[in-house]
């Protein structure tokens, strides 16, 4: 028999033995050796049943009494998800509902914060699909995203709250129907967001220039700053969303506020004259050298840039960069704000106002009333109110009457009086993209990169446009004006 | 007839079976964990793409193959499959070349060798949004590369539109970005293949003259023929997965949808128009796809050896 020379042979199993499983041969079951074995084997089975068993209830044990803490500690508790990644923006959320725990004693906010440009609508979607979603969200009652989640039924219907705080005589009239679906109030609007021109009051004084108030005008700076080696409006158009603000101007430039409200809630095209003519003026600027060579791309924050360093001495934005990590940059005393002058002379230029945001309540929260009574602590208690505004720059839906003794910026402050200046029949929607299908939306994107580039032109893009929307208008999948909630 | 008594051959099966037992104890916990995060959601991803789902509360609506359907009717279904193959064109000669290059050249006795092997394998440990941020710096149009190009009259090897913001270049640019983050874990891989190959054949050819080509030729490219073979499948595999540099460099598809592959997508329809039935589907044909490539060439590799 060859000697195998193994380490442990002879020292804990009878040598025999292993030599025959070595071997291929049987073992004996017989004798006391074969016995100890048997015993020590079935010792380990026994015992790692027992510590398996164990895990099981302790893990069972664990779960029961969270579940236990949890369930008595959801009635307690209002998630919110907001988009206050920024700290400043946090801290000011923070002590809104700060207070409001003080006020209610026994009530606890836990917000979870997202920054712009960040995957909210990945995670949000995910969480609602697990039933893991917040108490109360942020986003306008008019996206795609929302009318989707109303149709499904995960979206509060907030018109008993609304008659109860009197919701509608504290809110501005034209945003309430945006927040209207089949004559039921679904989010409470906030963050109204307007797109103007902010400039730099330095680099205009160099060129000699003054704030347009014409389309020509405009042209004409565009020219001057060219001449100067300047790019004369920033843009970054890689995320393509800030095209479509521009096309949003444009066209309400085009058809004015009440031609927008004929296309986006009546039966009006996107093949008239006053759309078309809106492409055609993206198309000019575009070849006229407006925007920076590269500016398809360039990323948003790299068209902020060069605004910052004064190599271009307009930017086209919202009113959004007010707050967060670009207040600096745009309330700085050497900038100045105007609204985008009209392109079409039958149509005065319009000022433009949306809700950025609003705030949204799950159907299925444990907690409605008190979500509620969150959301109207938000935004209309006075204290709250001057806090969004002035640590936010957060333009309230609601009307507030003191709004004139907040400490906002300059050009916060000069957007309103260009917007008042407007009233009534001159101040459009801001945002399309917010107030349309989802196709139309992608739709509006790629084109106006198209249109930039020249691989398009705008009777076609338009065309292509009102199919969508035509589409859209079939699958119930637009707007509608239904008026003010019945209380 | 067995001469092996019946007890023994019982005890025998009682002992396998023991054996089996304790095996499936050590591997149980492993297979439960691909279970739960690699098969259940593929079971999941099959049994959501028969639906009509927008994501919120269960799918309800049975489509059938209607999501398959949509997807062969879809011009931008086979705009994004265009674009993975011509990115498997391109990155994929780049990560095999460049990886086949270095393992060579490092292979050798050269000064520096372990340094140089830890420089090129640290960006296939970097994150890919680190290494999509990096390229993006490199490729902006206003950044330090671009404008130096510009002012030190290179400005040729620049784009006007930029290059990911040019439809015809975006998608090279970012391969291109791929191929220098992924070619050190095929240095790797070549490397560790070079390293297996007998010395003595070496020496045998060096002894009937054979120069440094042939010698690549004749001894290296054949020894490392089965590692090819995994990192080309690797390749074919990774060109149909991409999905995080694109992503991040060319958002939304890229300009004019010129960088939209089958993995951004099928994230872009689920995710940003709300039809995860129709993205879930996508998935499945992607999984189809890599599956069919990979075992083609798989076939064809096994017919010539």
């Amino acid at each position: 028999m060859k000697r195998l020379g193994l380490p442990f042979s002879g020292a804990r199993f009878p040598a025999g033995s292993v030599r025959r499983r070595l071997e291929g041969q049987p073992t004996q079951v017989d004798g006391s050796a074969k016995g100890g074995e048997v015993s020590s084997r079935k010792a380990i089975r026994h015992l790692g049943v027992a510590l398996l068993l164990a895990l099981v209830v302790a893990a069972s044990a664990l779960a029961a009494s969270k579940s236990a803490s949890t369930k008595s500690a959801e009635s307690q508790v209002l998630n919110v998800w907001d988009y206050g990644a920024n700290p400043k923006v946090s801290k000011a959320f923070d002590s809104i509902w700060r207070s409001f725990e003080k006020a209610h004693p026994g009530v606890t906010i836990k917000r979870r914060s997202f920054g712009g440009g960040s995957d909210f609508d990945t995670v949000f979607t995910t969480a609602m699909a697990a039933g893991k979603g917040p108490d109360i969200w942020t986003a306008t009652v008019s996206s795609p995203d929302t009318r989707v989640s109303i149709k499904r039924g995960l979206v509060l219907d907030l018109t008993p709250y609304y008659c109860k705080y009197h919701w509608g005589d504290k809110l501005a009239r034209n945003q309430i129907g945006l927040s209207t679906v089949k004559d039921k109030f679904y989010g409470v609007p906030d963050g109204i967001e307007s797109l103007v021109v902010f400039y730099n009051k330095d680099v205009f004084r160099q060129l000699g220039v003054t704030v347009p108030k014409t389309w020509a005008q405009l042209m004409g700076i565009v020219a001057k700053a060219k001449a100067k080696g300047l790019t004369p409006i920033s843009l970054g158009n890689i995320e393509k969303w800030p095209g479509t603000q521009w096309i949003s101007a444009l066209v309400a430039n085009g058809i004015g506020a009440k031609g927008e409200e004929s296309l986006l809630f009546g039966n009006g095209h996107w093949t008239q004259p006053g759309v078309v003519g809106a492409l055609k003026r993206w198309v000019e600027l575009s070849k006229a050298g407006a925007f920076p060579k590269a500016a398809i791309s360039m990323s948003f924050d790299e068209g902020i840039s060069l605004f910052a360093r004064k190599k271009a001495p307009m930017f086209f934005i919202g009113s959004f960069v007010l707050a967060g990590p670009t207040a600096e940059i745009f309330t700085n005393p050497n900038v100045g704000v105007f609204l985008l002058p009209s392109w079409n002379p039958k149509i005065p230029t319009q000022a433009t106002e949306s809700s950025g945001n609003g705030w949204i309540v799950n159907a299925k929260t444990k907690n409605p009333t008190l979500a509620a009574e969150a959301l109207n602590y938000l935004q209309f208690n006075p204290a709250s109110q001057r806090i969004l505004f002035e640590q936010v720059a957060d333009v309230l839906a609601a009307k507030v009457p003191n709004v004139n003794s907040f400490k906002v910026s300059a050009q916060l402050k000069q957007i309103f009086a260009l917007n008042n200046s407007k009233r009534p029949n001159n101040v459009a929607l801001s945002y399309l993209d917010e107030l349309i299908s989802v196709d139309l939306g992608a739709a509006i994107q790629d084109d106006t990169q198209a249109l930039q580039l020249g691989k398009k032109d705008p009777q076609q893009v338009a065309a292509e446009w009102d199919k969508l929307w035509t589409k859209a208008r079939q699958e119930g999948d637009t707007l509608s004006r239904t008026g003010l909630p019945k209380c | 007839m067995s001469t092996v008594p019946y007890v023994v051959r019982r005890r025998q099966r009682a002992a396998s079976a023991r054996r089996w037992l304790v095996a499936l104890a050590f591997i149980l916990p492993a297979l439960a964990f691909y279970g739960l995060v690699v098969l259940r959601p593929l079971v999941d991803a099959v049994r959501i793409s028969f639906y009509d789902w927008d994501g919120f509360g269960p799918p309800t609506d049975y489509v059938g193959l209607d999501n398959y359907r949509k997807a062969f009717d879809d011009p931008l279904f086979w705009t994004s499959l265009k674009h993975n193959l011509v990115w498997m064109a391109i990155s994929l000669p780049l990560v095999v070349g460049l990886g086949l290059l270095s393992a060579v050249l490092l292979a050798g006795r050269i000064r520096g060798r372990t340094m140089l092997r830890t420089l090129y394998f640290l960006p296939v440990v970097q994150a890919s949004a680190v290494i999509a941020l990096a390229w993006r710096w490199v490729y902006s149009p206003i950044g330090p590369v671009t404008t130096g190009l510009d002012k030190s009259g290179l400005g040729f090897l620049t784009n006007d539109d930029g290059w990911v913001g040019n439809p015809s270049w975006a998608l090279p640019s970012v391969a291109v970005a791929a191929a220098w983050a992924g070619f050190g874990f095929s240095m790797v891989i070549f490397l560790a293949g070079i390293q297996g190959i007998d010395p003595a054949l070496y020496d045998a050819v060096e002894v009937d003259g054979a120069g440094a080509w042939q010698r690549f030729r004749y001894v290296t490219m054949p020894g490392l023929r089965s590692v090819t073979t995994t990192v080309l499948v690797l390749g074919v595999i990774g060109s149909f997965l991409v999905f995080d540099l694109l992503y991040i460099l060319t958002p939304n598809g890229g300009v004019i949808q010129s960088t939209q592959v089958l993995g951004t997508l099928l994230f872009y329809r689920a995710f940003s128009h709300n039809e995860f039935g129709y993205g879930a589907a996508l998935s499945v044909v992607l999984m189809v796809i890599i599956f069919a490539l990979s075992w083609l060439y798989l076939m064809v590799r096994e017919r010539r050896d």
